[in-house]
Protein backbone atom coordinates (compact mmCIF):
# COMPACT_ATOMS: atom_id res chain seq x y z
CA UNK A 1 0.00 0.00 0.00
CA UNK A 2 2.73 2.31 0.53
CA UNK A 3 4.35 1.62 -2.45
CA UNK A 4 1.31 2.30 -4.66
CA UNK A 5 0.78 5.77 -3.01
CA UNK A 6 4.12 6.91 -3.48
CA UNK A 7 2.88 9.10 -5.99
CA UNK A 8 0.07 10.59 -3.98
CA UNK A 9 2.11 13.41 -2.12
CA UNK A 10 5.26 12.12 -2.33
CA UNK A 11 4.95 10.78 1.41
CA UNK A 12 4.83 7.51 1.04
CA UNK A 13 8.57 7.85 0.08
CA UNK A 14 8.87 9.52 3.65
CA UNK A 15 7.37 7.05 5.28
CA UNK A 16 10.06 4.47 5.49
CA UNK A 17 12.48 7.17 6.38
CA UNK A 18 10.11 8.54 8.93
CA UNK A 19 9.66 4.87 10.37
CA UNK A 20 13.16 4.88 11.56
CA UNK A 21 12.07 7.48 14.07
CA UNK A 22 8.89 5.37 15.97
CA UNK A 23 11.34 2.68 15.68
CA UNK A 24 13.40 3.70 18.63
CA UNK A 25 10.35 3.41 20.90
CA UNK A 26 10.64 0.27 22.71
CA UNK A 27 7.84 -1.11 21.49
CA UNK A 28 6.71 -4.10 19.87
CA UNK A 29 4.64 -3.09 17.49
CA UNK A 30 5.09 0.56 17.51
CA UNK A 31 6.09 0.35 13.52
CA UNK A 32 3.30 -0.79 12.32
CA UNK A 33 1.34 1.82 14.17
CA UNK A 34 3.34 4.14 12.93
CA UNK A 35 3.06 3.12 9.39
CA UNK A 36 -0.61 2.74 9.35
CA UNK A 37 -0.76 6.38 10.59
CA UNK A 38 1.23 7.62 8.35
CA UNK A 39 0.35 5.97 5.33
CA UNK A 40 -3.71 7.07 6.56
CA UNK A 41 -2.42 10.52 7.26
CA UNK A 42 -0.82 10.82 4.10
CA UNK A 43 -4.31 10.29 2.14
CA UNK A 44 -6.36 12.25 4.29
CA UNK A 45 -5.73 15.44 4.09
CA UNK A 46 -6.27 15.78 0.16
CA UNK A 47 -9.55 17.23 0.84
CA UNK A 48 -8.05 20.09 2.67
CA UNK A 49 -5.59 21.11 1.35
CA UNK A 50 -6.55 20.82 -2.52
CA UNK A 51 -9.20 23.56 -2.16
CA UNK A 52 -8.16 26.45 -3.61
CA UNK A 53 -4.70 25.34 -4.25
CA UNK A 54 -4.50 26.55 -7.77
CA UNK A 55 -5.79 29.93 -7.08
CA UNK A 56 -2.51 30.75 -4.84
CA UNK A 57 -0.45 33.35 -5.66
CA UNK A 58 2.58 31.91 -8.21
CA UNK A 59 5.03 32.54 -5.39
CA UNK A 60 8.38 29.93 -5.74
CA UNK A 61 6.41 26.39 -3.85
CA UNK A 62 2.78 27.65 -4.05
CA UNK A 63 1.80 25.89 -7.23
CA UNK A 64 4.54 23.26 -6.19
CA UNK A 65 2.83 22.25 -2.42
CA UNK A 66 -0.63 23.14 -3.80
CA UNK A 67 -0.40 20.09 -6.73
CA UNK A 68 1.80 18.55 -5.26
CA UNK A 69 -0.58 17.61 -2.54
CA UNK A 70 -3.57 17.30 -4.96
CA UNK A 71 -4.58 13.65 -6.32
CA UNK A 72 -3.21 13.34 -9.70
CA UNK A 73 -4.47 16.07 -11.55
CA UNK A 74 -4.88 15.38 -14.90
CA UNK A 75 -1.85 16.49 -15.92
CA UNK A 76 0.60 14.09 -14.48
CA UNK A 77 0.67 11.88 -17.74
CA UNK A 78 2.21 14.90 -19.22
CA UNK A 79 4.45 15.44 -16.50
CA UNK A 80 5.93 11.79 -16.80
CA UNK A 81 7.38 12.75 -20.34
CA UNK A 82 8.22 15.97 -19.12
CA UNK A 83 10.51 14.75 -16.69
CA UNK A 84 11.88 12.13 -18.88
CA UNK A 85 12.68 15.14 -21.71
CA UNK A 86 14.21 16.66 -19.27
CA UNK A 87 16.67 14.05 -17.90
CA UNK A 88 17.26 13.33 -21.63
CA UNK A 89 18.66 17.13 -21.52
CA UNK A 90 20.44 16.74 -18.72
CA UNK A 91 24.57 17.28 -20.46
CA UNK A 92 23.32 19.88 -21.78
CA UNK A 93 24.19 22.66 -19.03
CA UNK A 94 23.28 25.94 -21.05
CA UNK A 95 20.24 25.30 -20.90
CA UNK A 96 18.77 28.62 -19.93
CA UNK A 97 14.88 29.39 -18.63
CA UNK A 98 13.50 28.20 -22.31
CA UNK A 99 14.50 25.07 -21.44
CA UNK A 100 11.12 23.22 -22.14
CA UNK A 101 11.23 21.34 -18.90
CA UNK A 102 11.72 24.77 -16.79
CA UNK A 103 9.11 25.88 -19.06
CA UNK A 104 7.16 23.71 -17.81
CA UNK A 105 7.83 23.95 -14.04
CA UNK A 106 6.78 27.65 -14.47
CA UNK A 107 3.38 27.46 -15.94
CA UNK A 108 2.92 26.33 -12.67
CA UNK A 109 2.83 22.58 -13.40
CA UNK A 110 6.03 21.97 -11.73
CA UNK A 111 4.45 19.72 -8.74
CA UNK A 112 3.76 16.98 -11.38
CA UNK A 113 6.69 16.53 -12.91
CA UNK A 114 7.48 16.44 -9.33
CA UNK A 115 5.27 13.84 -8.35
CA UNK A 116 5.95 11.86 -11.71
CA UNK A 117 9.73 11.67 -11.01
CA UNK A 118 9.30 10.26 -7.43
CA UNK A 119 7.50 7.25 -9.23
CA UNK A 120 6.78 6.16 -12.33
CA UNK A 121 3.94 6.88 -14.37
CA UNK A 122 2.69 3.68 -13.80
CA UNK A 123 2.79 3.96 -10.18
CA UNK A 124 0.55 6.39 -10.50
CA UNK A 125 -1.93 4.83 -12.64
CA UNK A 126 -1.51 2.11 -9.60
CA UNK A 127 -1.70 4.41 -7.03
CA UNK A 128 -4.27 6.26 -8.52
CA UNK A 129 -6.61 3.52 -8.54
CA UNK A 130 -5.51 1.64 -5.34
CA UNK A 131 -5.54 5.02 -2.85
CA UNK A 132 -8.44 7.14 -3.73
CA UNK A 133 -11.36 4.57 -3.56
CA UNK A 134 -10.30 3.91 -0.34
CA UNK A 135 -9.02 7.55 0.70
CA UNK A 136 -12.97 8.70 -0.83
CA UNK A 137 -14.56 6.21 0.80
CA UNK A 138 -12.50 6.57 4.09
CA UNK A 139 -13.56 10.35 4.23
CA UNK A 140 -17.02 9.17 3.49
CA UNK A 141 -17.25 7.71 6.70
CA UNK A 142 -15.31 10.14 8.29
CA UNK A 143 -18.13 12.16 7.55
CA UNK A 144 -16.20 15.07 6.24
CA UNK A 145 -15.84 16.81 9.99
CA UNK A 146 -14.28 19.79 9.96
CA UNK A 147 -10.68 18.70 11.54
CA UNK A 148 -9.92 16.72 8.97
CA UNK A 149 -6.60 14.74 10.00
CA UNK A 150 -7.44 15.21 13.36
CA UNK A 151 -11.04 13.89 13.82
CA UNK A 152 -10.28 11.41 10.88
CA UNK A 153 -7.82 9.71 12.93
CA UNK A 154 -10.35 9.76 15.37
CA UNK A 155 -12.48 7.64 13.63
CA UNK A 156 -14.36 4.96 15.45
CA UNK A 157 -13.50 1.54 15.40
CA UNK A 158 -16.84 0.12 14.18
CA UNK A 159 -15.96 -0.35 11.16
CA UNK A 160 -12.62 -2.55 11.70
CA UNK A 161 -14.47 -5.30 10.27
CA UNK A 162 -14.44 -3.90 7.03
CA UNK A 163 -11.62 -1.38 6.45
CA UNK A 164 -8.69 -3.73 7.23
CA UNK A 165 -6.63 -1.11 4.56
CA UNK A 166 -4.36 0.08 6.28
CA UNK A 167 -5.83 3.83 5.73
CA UNK A 168 -7.02 3.32 8.76
CA UNK A 169 -4.60 1.64 10.78
CA UNK A 170 -4.76 3.77 13.83
CA UNK A 171 -8.08 2.73 14.88
CA UNK A 172 -7.92 -0.67 13.47
CA UNK A 173 -4.88 -1.27 15.82
CA UNK A 174 -6.64 -0.60 18.71
CA UNK A 175 -9.58 -2.63 18.70
CA UNK A 176 -7.89 -5.90 18.39
CA UNK A 177 -5.03 -5.36 20.35
CA UNK A 178 -6.81 -4.58 23.66
CA UNK A 179 -8.18 -7.96 23.71
CA UNK A 180 -4.95 -9.84 22.44
CA UNK A 181 -2.40 -7.91 24.95
CA UNK A 182 -4.67 -6.07 27.32
CA UNK A 183 -2.27 -6.98 30.48
CA UNK A 184 1.81 -5.67 29.13
CA UNK A 185 2.24 -2.31 29.84
CA UNK A 186 3.64 -2.21 25.71
CA UNK A 187 -0.07 -2.41 25.02
CA UNK A 188 -1.39 0.06 27.60
CA UNK A 189 1.14 2.04 26.26
CA UNK A 190 0.63 2.05 22.63
CA UNK A 191 -3.04 2.94 23.20
CA UNK A 192 -1.89 6.00 24.99
CA UNK A 193 0.45 6.81 22.09
CA UNK A 194 -2.45 6.61 19.69
CA UNK A 195 -4.81 7.79 22.12
CA UNK A 196 -3.42 10.82 22.56
CA UNK A 197 -2.96 11.40 19.06
CA UNK A 198 -6.27 12.52 19.10
CA UNK A 199 -6.71 15.27 21.53
CA UNK A 200 -10.44 15.85 21.25
CA UNK A 201 -10.98 13.05 23.26
CA UNK A 202 -12.19 13.92 26.59
CA UNK A 203 -10.42 12.43 29.96
CA UNK A 204 -13.48 11.37 31.35
CA UNK A 205 -14.07 8.73 28.97
CA UNK A 206 -10.95 7.65 29.10
CA UNK A 207 -11.36 6.65 32.21
CA UNK A 208 -14.13 4.97 32.88
CA UNK A 209 -12.68 3.02 29.94
CA UNK A 210 -10.61 1.41 32.13
CA UNK A 211 -13.51 -0.49 33.57
CA UNK A 212 -14.78 -1.70 30.69
CA UNK A 213 -13.65 -3.19 27.64
CA UNK A 214 -16.25 -2.21 25.41
CA UNK A 215 -14.95 1.20 24.08
CA UNK A 216 -14.42 0.45 20.90
CA UNK A 217 -18.22 0.72 19.42
CA UNK A 218 -18.88 4.25 21.11
CA UNK A 219 -19.32 6.53 18.26
CA UNK A 220 -16.69 9.26 17.52
CA UNK A 221 -14.98 8.36 20.58
CA UNK A 222 -11.51 6.32 21.59
CA UNK A 223 -11.00 4.03 24.64
CA UNK A 224 -7.84 3.79 25.95
CA UNK A 225 -7.51 0.60 27.71
CA UNK A 226 -5.52 1.20 30.62
CA UNK A 227 -4.64 -1.60 33.38
CA UNK A 228 -3.46 0.30 36.55
CA UNK A 229 0.01 -1.47 37.78
CA UNK A 230 0.57 -3.13 40.96
CA UNK A 231 1.38 -0.63 43.45
CA UNK A 232 0.42 2.02 42.29
CA UNK A 233 -2.82 4.87 42.66
CA UNK A 234 -5.65 3.68 41.00
CA UNK A 235 -7.62 6.83 40.72
CA UNK A 236 -8.65 8.02 37.30
CA UNK A 237 -6.84 11.26 38.10
CA UNK A 238 -3.48 9.77 38.76
CA UNK A 239 -3.85 6.99 36.21
CA UNK A 240 -4.28 9.77 33.61
CA UNK A 241 -1.83 12.07 34.81
CA UNK A 242 1.11 8.76 34.64
CA UNK A 243 -0.31 7.81 31.31
CA UNK A 244 0.99 11.42 30.46
CA UNK A 245 3.81 11.61 32.14
CA UNK A 246 5.02 8.10 30.57
CA UNK A 247 4.05 9.95 27.26
CA UNK A 248 6.37 12.67 27.59
CA UNK A 249 9.50 10.92 29.05
CA UNK A 250 9.00 8.12 26.25
CA UNK A 251 9.13 11.32 23.77
CA UNK A 252 11.70 13.24 25.72
CA UNK A 253 13.85 9.78 25.29
CA UNK A 254 13.59 9.87 22.17
CA UNK A 255 14.36 13.77 21.80
CA UNK A 256 17.74 12.99 23.94
CA UNK A 257 18.36 10.85 21.07
CA UNK A 258 18.41 13.33 18.21
CA UNK A 259 19.97 15.85 20.05
CA UNK A 260 23.28 14.95 20.08
CA UNK A 261 25.45 15.30 23.22
CA UNK A 262 22.18 14.84 25.46
CA UNK A 263 22.78 11.57 26.40
CA UNK A 264 23.58 12.03 29.78
CA UNK A 265 21.56 15.09 30.71
CA UNK A 266 18.38 13.60 33.16
CA UNK A 267 15.84 15.79 33.76
CA UNK A 268 13.42 17.70 31.95
CA UNK A 269 13.83 21.03 32.23
CA UNK A 270 17.49 20.86 31.04
CA UNK A 271 16.80 18.35 28.76
CA UNK A 272 14.19 20.81 26.93
CA UNK A 273 16.66 24.22 27.27
CA UNK A 274 18.96 21.69 24.89
CA UNK A 275 16.13 20.95 22.40
CA UNK A 276 15.35 24.45 22.05
CA UNK A 277 18.71 25.63 21.70
CA UNK A 278 18.86 22.65 19.42
CA UNK A 279 16.14 23.77 17.34
CA UNK A 280 17.25 27.35 17.19
CA UNK A 281 20.53 26.47 15.91
CA UNK A 282 19.61 24.57 13.01
CA UNK A 283 17.29 26.66 12.11
CA UNK A 284 20.02 29.47 12.40
CA UNK A 285 22.06 27.22 10.74
CA UNK A 286 19.02 27.27 7.62
CA UNK A 287 19.09 31.05 7.66
CA UNK A 288 23.06 30.92 7.38
CA UNK A 289 23.30 28.31 4.54
CA UNK A 290 20.78 30.21 2.58
CA UNK A 291 22.48 33.20 2.73
CA UNK A 292 25.20 31.49 1.57
CA UNK A 293 23.62 29.52 -1.35
CA UNK A 294 22.15 33.26 -1.99
CA UNK A 295 25.73 34.21 -3.27
CA UNK A 296 27.02 31.73 -4.45
CA UNK A 297 25.27 30.37 -7.07
CA UNK A 298 25.05 31.04 -10.53
CA UNK A 299 22.58 27.77 -10.45
CA UNK A 300 22.55 27.24 -13.92
CA UNK A 301 19.23 25.81 -14.81
CA UNK A 302 18.65 22.41 -13.00
CA UNK A 303 17.77 19.09 -14.67
CA UNK A 304 14.82 17.55 -13.21
CA UNK A 305 15.53 14.19 -13.87
CA UNK A 306 18.62 13.78 -11.84
CA UNK A 307 19.39 16.45 -10.10
CA UNK A 308 22.77 16.29 -7.71
CA UNK A 309 23.35 13.40 -6.10
CA UNK A 310 23.46 12.69 -2.63
CA UNK A 311 27.43 12.62 -2.24
CA UNK A 312 27.97 15.71 -3.96
CA UNK A 313 30.75 16.05 -1.96
CA UNK A 314 32.62 13.07 -3.86
CA UNK A 315 31.98 14.78 -6.88
CA UNK A 316 34.14 16.21 -9.26
CA UNK A 317 32.39 19.97 -10.23
CA UNK A 318 34.02 19.51 -13.97
CA UNK A 319 32.00 16.31 -14.51
CA UNK A 320 29.02 17.19 -14.30
CA UNK A 321 26.89 19.48 -16.00
CA UNK A 322 26.43 22.76 -13.56
CA UNK A 323 29.63 24.12 -15.34
CA UNK A 324 31.27 25.51 -12.20
CA UNK A 325 34.72 23.78 -12.32
CA UNK A 326 36.55 27.29 -12.37
CA UNK A 327 38.05 28.27 -9.45
CA UNK A 328 37.57 31.77 -10.14
CA UNK A 329 34.27 32.07 -8.72
CA UNK A 330 34.35 34.11 -5.72
CA UNK A 331 36.70 33.80 -2.34
CA UNK A 332 33.62 32.71 -0.81
CA UNK A 333 35.38 31.26 2.52
CA UNK A 334 34.69 27.62 2.92
CA UNK A 335 32.93 27.07 6.23
CA UNK A 336 34.40 25.12 9.15
CA UNK A 337 31.49 22.30 9.46
CA UNK A 338 29.89 22.78 12.52
CA UNK A 339 27.83 25.36 14.06
CA UNK A 340 30.25 28.14 14.26
CA UNK A 341 29.10 30.76 11.84
CA UNK A 342 32.33 32.71 11.79
CA UNK A 343 33.42 35.43 9.40
CA UNK A 344 31.87 35.64 5.78
CA UNK A 345 34.05 37.40 3.90
CA UNK A 346 32.84 38.38 0.28
CA UNK A 347 35.88 40.13 -1.50
CA UNK A 348 35.02 39.56 -5.41
CA UNK A 349 37.63 41.37 -6.88
CA UNK A 350 37.68 42.35 -10.21
CA UNK A 351 39.42 39.85 -12.17
CA UNK A 352 37.49 37.02 -10.41
CA UNK A 353 34.43 38.77 -11.49
CA UNK A 354 35.51 38.92 -14.94
CA UNK A 355 36.14 35.12 -15.15
CA UNK A 356 32.72 34.59 -14.54
CA UNK A 357 31.89 35.82 -17.98
CA UNK A 358 33.85 33.49 -19.35
CA UNK A 359 31.52 30.55 -17.90
CA UNK A 360 28.85 29.43 -20.67
CA UNK A 361 26.18 31.64 -19.34
CA UNK A 362 22.79 32.09 -21.14
CA UNK A 363 23.53 36.05 -21.28
CA UNK A 364 20.42 36.57 -19.64
CA UNK A 365 21.79 34.35 -16.58
CA UNK A 366 24.60 36.16 -16.70
CA UNK A 367 22.97 39.96 -16.02
CA UNK A 368 20.86 38.53 -13.15
CA UNK A 369 23.94 36.91 -11.63
CA UNK A 370 25.77 40.63 -12.01
CA UNK A 371 23.09 42.27 -10.09
CA UNK A 372 22.58 39.35 -7.70
CA UNK A 373 26.09 39.35 -6.82
CA UNK A 374 26.14 43.48 -6.35
CA UNK A 375 23.28 43.23 -4.33
CA UNK A 376 23.82 40.43 -2.36
CA UNK A 377 27.34 41.10 -1.34
CA UNK A 378 25.84 44.47 0.30
CA UNK A 379 23.49 42.36 2.04
CA UNK A 380 25.89 39.67 3.60
CA UNK A 381 28.35 42.76 4.77
CA UNK A 382 25.45 43.70 6.81
CA UNK A 383 26.11 43.13 10.31
CA UNK A 384 24.61 39.75 11.88
CA UNK A 385 20.91 40.66 12.04
CA UNK A 386 20.00 38.17 9.73
CA UNK A 387 21.29 35.54 11.78
CA UNK A 388 19.01 36.83 14.70
CA UNK A 389 16.17 35.00 14.70
CA UNK A 390 13.34 37.54 13.64
CA UNK A 391 11.36 37.84 16.69
CA UNK B 1 9.03 -1.78 2.58
CA UNK B 2 12.44 -0.21 1.30
CA UNK B 3 13.17 3.54 1.16
CA UNK B 4 15.20 3.84 -1.81
CA UNK B 5 14.31 8.15 -2.19
CA UNK B 6 13.87 9.17 1.52
CA UNK B 7 13.27 12.70 3.18
CA UNK B 8 16.96 13.53 1.93
CA UNK B 9 16.84 13.36 -1.75
CA UNK B 10 13.07 14.62 -1.91
CA UNK B 11 13.60 17.45 -0.42
CA UNK B 12 16.61 17.86 -2.27
CA UNK B 13 15.03 17.38 -5.76
CA UNK B 14 12.70 19.91 -4.56
CA UNK B 15 14.95 22.54 -3.12
CA UNK B 16 17.73 22.68 -5.93
CA UNK B 17 14.59 23.22 -8.28
CA UNK B 18 13.37 25.73 -6.81
CA UNK B 19 16.65 27.19 -6.17
CA UNK B 20 16.96 27.02 -10.11
CA UNK B 21 13.81 28.97 -10.52
CA UNK B 22 14.80 31.73 -7.80
CA UNK B 23 17.92 31.74 -9.64
CA UNK B 24 16.30 32.18 -13.34
CA UNK B 25 14.29 34.81 -11.70
CA UNK B 26 10.86 33.34 -12.11
CA UNK B 27 9.45 33.45 -8.50
CA UNK B 28 7.24 36.39 -8.09
CA UNK B 29 6.44 36.74 -4.33
CA UNK B 30 2.91 37.73 -3.11
CA UNK B 31 3.96 40.63 -1.37
CA UNK B 32 4.38 44.16 -3.30
CA UNK B 33 8.15 44.10 -2.66
CA UNK B 34 10.45 41.99 -3.65
CA UNK B 35 11.83 39.40 -1.11
CA UNK B 36 15.84 39.40 -0.98
CA UNK B 37 17.30 36.35 -2.14
CA UNK B 38 18.48 34.33 1.00
CA UNK B 39 15.21 35.65 2.43
CA UNK B 40 13.53 33.47 -0.50
CA UNK B 41 16.50 30.81 -0.45
CA UNK B 42 15.27 30.51 3.07
CA UNK B 43 11.63 30.47 3.12
CA UNK B 44 12.41 27.96 -0.57
CA UNK B 45 14.18 25.31 2.02
CA UNK B 46 11.36 25.28 4.96
CA UNK B 47 8.43 25.09 1.47
CA UNK B 48 11.01 21.99 -0.01
CA UNK B 49 11.33 20.46 3.41
CA UNK B 50 7.65 20.68 3.97
CA UNK B 51 6.71 19.72 0.75
CA UNK B 52 8.72 16.21 0.75
CA UNK B 53 7.56 15.37 4.40
CA UNK B 54 3.74 15.89 3.14
CA UNK B 55 0.94 16.66 5.36
CA UNK B 56 1.23 14.02 7.62
CA UNK B 57 3.06 15.82 10.33
CA UNK B 58 1.36 18.84 11.95
CA UNK B 59 4.40 21.16 11.63
CA UNK B 60 4.65 20.70 8.16
CA UNK B 61 1.35 21.39 7.26
CA UNK B 62 1.45 24.42 9.25
CA UNK B 63 4.47 25.70 7.25
CA UNK B 64 2.80 24.72 4.26
CA UNK B 65 -0.40 26.95 5.28
CA UNK B 66 1.54 29.52 6.30
CA UNK B 67 3.66 29.95 3.21
CA UNK B 68 0.12 29.23 1.43
CA UNK B 69 -0.92 32.72 3.06
CA UNK B 70 1.97 34.28 1.57
CA UNK B 71 3.47 35.26 4.77
CA UNK B 72 6.85 34.73 3.47
CA UNK B 73 8.50 36.48 6.33
CA UNK B 74 7.06 34.54 8.91
CA UNK B 75 7.17 31.22 6.61
CA UNK B 76 9.96 29.65 7.93
CA UNK B 77 9.61 30.19 11.90
CA UNK B 78 6.91 31.86 14.01
CA UNK B 79 3.77 31.05 14.82
CA UNK B 80 2.42 34.58 16.03
CA UNK B 81 0.56 36.09 13.04
CA UNK B 82 -1.50 32.67 12.89
CA UNK B 83 -4.93 32.32 15.16
CA UNK B 84 -3.94 29.99 17.85
CA UNK B 85 -5.95 27.03 17.71
CA UNK B 86 -7.18 27.69 14.46
CA UNK B 87 -8.55 24.48 13.85
CA UNK B 88 -10.09 24.12 17.20
CA UNK B 89 -7.64 22.01 18.91
CA UNK B 90 -7.88 20.98 22.42
CA UNK B 91 -6.37 23.64 24.45
CA UNK B 92 -2.42 23.23 25.82
CA UNK B 93 -3.33 24.77 29.24
CA UNK B 94 -4.87 21.48 29.94
CA UNK B 95 -1.95 19.90 29.60
CA UNK B 96 0.68 22.22 31.26
CA UNK B 97 -1.58 22.18 34.38
CA UNK B 98 -1.34 18.67 34.64
CA UNK B 99 2.87 18.87 33.92
CA UNK B 100 3.35 21.30 36.89
CA UNK B 101 4.87 18.80 38.92
CA UNK B 102 5.61 18.93 42.43
CA UNK B 103 8.95 16.98 41.39
CA UNK B 104 9.98 20.06 39.43
CA UNK B 105 11.19 22.54 41.58
CA UNK B 106 12.67 24.68 38.73
CA UNK B 107 10.76 27.30 39.05
CA UNK B 108 13.73 29.94 38.26
CA UNK B 109 14.11 27.98 34.31
CA UNK B 110 10.51 27.53 34.32
CA UNK B 111 9.52 24.75 32.67
CA UNK B 112 6.40 26.12 31.14
CA UNK B 113 8.27 29.12 29.54
CA UNK B 114 10.50 26.74 28.02
CA UNK B 115 7.64 25.03 26.71
CA UNK B 116 5.87 27.99 25.48
CA UNK B 117 8.97 28.46 23.60
CA UNK B 118 9.40 25.39 21.75
CA UNK B 119 5.75 25.80 21.07
CA UNK B 120 6.64 28.74 19.64
CA UNK B 121 9.71 27.45 17.75
CA UNK B 122 8.04 24.41 16.18
CA UNK B 123 5.78 25.20 13.88
CA UNK B 124 2.60 24.33 14.62
CA UNK B 125 2.98 23.60 18.23
CA UNK B 126 0.63 26.24 19.51
CA UNK B 127 -2.42 23.99 19.86
CA UNK B 128 -1.26 20.82 20.92
CA UNK B 129 -0.32 18.72 23.78
CA UNK B 130 2.79 18.58 25.25
CA UNK B 131 3.53 14.99 24.60
CA UNK B 132 2.63 15.61 20.61
CA UNK B 133 4.81 18.62 20.95
CA UNK B 134 7.52 16.96 21.69
CA UNK B 135 6.32 14.02 18.81
CA UNK B 136 6.38 16.81 16.32
CA UNK B 137 9.42 18.19 17.67
CA UNK B 138 11.40 15.24 17.05
CA UNK B 139 10.59 14.69 13.34
CA UNK B 140 11.02 18.40 12.81
CA UNK B 141 14.68 17.99 14.06
CA UNK B 142 15.06 15.28 12.20
CA UNK B 143 14.10 17.44 9.01
CA UNK B 144 15.60 20.24 9.93
CA UNK B 145 19.20 17.90 10.20
CA UNK B 146 18.31 16.73 6.96
CA UNK B 147 17.37 19.97 5.71
CA UNK B 148 20.59 21.94 6.54
CA UNK B 149 23.02 18.50 5.57
CA UNK B 150 21.55 18.85 2.20
CA UNK B 151 22.20 22.70 1.87
CA UNK B 152 25.43 23.02 3.15
CA UNK B 153 26.61 19.84 1.01
CA UNK B 154 25.01 22.63 -2.63
CA UNK B 155 27.10 25.14 -0.38
CA UNK B 156 29.94 23.21 -0.66
CA UNK B 157 29.47 21.90 -4.15
CA UNK B 158 29.27 25.08 -5.37
CA UNK B 159 32.40 26.96 -3.75
CA UNK B 160 35.62 26.79 -5.61
CA UNK B 161 37.42 23.77 -4.53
Amino acid sequence: MDTTCRGNVGVQMDGDGNLSFPSSIAMPSATSVEALMISKASVAPHPIFSAGWDSLVQFGHHERMGSQIEPFGPNHLPAGNQVTRGSDSFPFPGQSATDPGLAYFGSGNLSEAVVGSLSMPEFMGISDSGCLPSFGSYMNDAGGRGEGIRTSECHDSDDDTGRKSPTNGRTRKRSPDPRSSYGPNEAEKKQKHEKDECPSVPKQITRQSKYESTGEEAPKENYIHVRARRGQATNSHSLAERIRREKISERMKLLQELVPGCSKITGKAVMLDEIINYVQSLQHQVEFLSMKLSTLVPDLPFDAGNPLPMDMNSQNASTTTMGLSNPGIGSFQNFPRGMSKGALPISLSAAQYLSLSQLPFDSELHALYQMGFDSNSADILKPREHLKPEQ
Amino acid sequence: MTNPGGLRSSFARIFLRSLSRINSGRVSSSRGRTLPKHRSISIAAYASMASAVGTRRAWSREVLRRIRRGGARRASRRTSEFPVGRKGRKEPGNGKKLKKEAGDGNEGSSIQGMRKKLRRLVPGGEGMEFHRLLAETAHYIKCLKTQVGVMRSIADYYTPV
